[in-house]
């Protein structure tokens, strides 16, 4: 393990993974989430650290698992393919489950699964582009 | 290469174990916490919510596919196969539970003993399921990895 760079591909995938995060939960989502409001913590009570700390723990776990299985095949590959993989194991079993426990619409679920497994691909790539050096 | 059979077999056994743990942690140790008056105007009524747990099923056999497909290309041979699987349940808890209870603890009005209670259990959960993977994807000592 080149720890430099592993360093350095936990705070791409920390920025990326986070700029999706606000892309995919404060625009393309706000107005579903507008539907839901009265289960939801009021925004006054919001707490960006515990975000930022979620995603901090995120990236140093993605990127550890993803040079742990880098091998010799092309980097977007690599990856789109390692970002489908965690977005299966993360984004669509969170999501299936919250819908099953919590009274939230079906279309709120398949669009939070499409674009947050979007948002892991990406951030998949982001992972891999800095690794391909 | 992937030896499909061991693979095949991880994967039904780590969703035996993973979807009985959830039972436990769910259904016997936080069954109290979820009829707290706080959390339960947060769910559906307990009818519906069987009424979707194919859901949670199908999420849970998903989530065993993936689970052990990573661990099969990260293994390494001439390694023992009990740290590597403590070590991989652990950083799987880190990627999958922890991030997940901290955000429906920021998204939902949800007590935050839940949410310190769901991390405990998710890493419980996740390093049983590490170890049976590890225990059924052995790879032969002194042979390069698949």
């Amino acid at each position: 393990m080149k720890w430099g760079k592993y360093v350095l591909a936990v705070a791409i995938v920390f920025v990326v993974y986070s700029a999706v995060g606000y892309v995919v939960h404060e625009q393309l989502l706000k107005q579903d989430y507008q539907g839901i409001a009265s289960i939801l913590r009021p925004v006054e009570q919001f707490n960006i650290w515990l975000v930022m700390l979620s995603n901090l723990l995120f990236a140093l776990a993605f990127t550890f698992i993803f040079v742990k299985g880098i091998e010799q095949k092309p980097w977007l590959g690599q990856g789109v393919r390692f970002g489908l993989a965690v977005a299966l194991l993360t984004v669509a079993a969170e999501n299936l489950i919250d819908y099953a426990v919590h009274p939230i619409p079906q279309s709120l679920m398949w669009k939070s699964i499409i674009y947050e497994s979007l948002g892991v691909m990406i951030t998949g790539v982001a992972a891999a582009a800095t690794y391909r050096a | 290469m992937l030896n499909w059979k061991k693979y095949l077999i991880a994967s039904i056994v780590v969703f035996v174990v993973y979807t009985a743990a959830g039972y436990l942690i769910h259904e016997v140790l936080l069954a109290g916490a979820y009829r707290q008056e706080e959390v339960v105007r947060l769910l559906r009524p307990e009818a519906e919510i069987w009424k979707r747990m194919p859901l949670g099923y199908f999420a849970n056999l998903v989530l065993a596919l993936v689970f052990c497909y990573i661990y099969t290309h990260g293994v390494e041979a001439g390694k023992q196969w009990l740290g590597q699987g403590v070590r991989y349940g652990l950083l799987l808890a880190t990627l999958v539970s922890v991030p997940t209870a901290l955000l429906q603890y920021m998204l939902y009005p949800l007590p935050l003993v839940l949410a310190f209670q769901w991390i405990i259990y998710g890493y419980g959960q996740m390093l049983i399921a590490g170890i049976v993977v590890a225990a059924i994807y052995r790879l032969p000592t002194g042979l390069p990895r698949p």
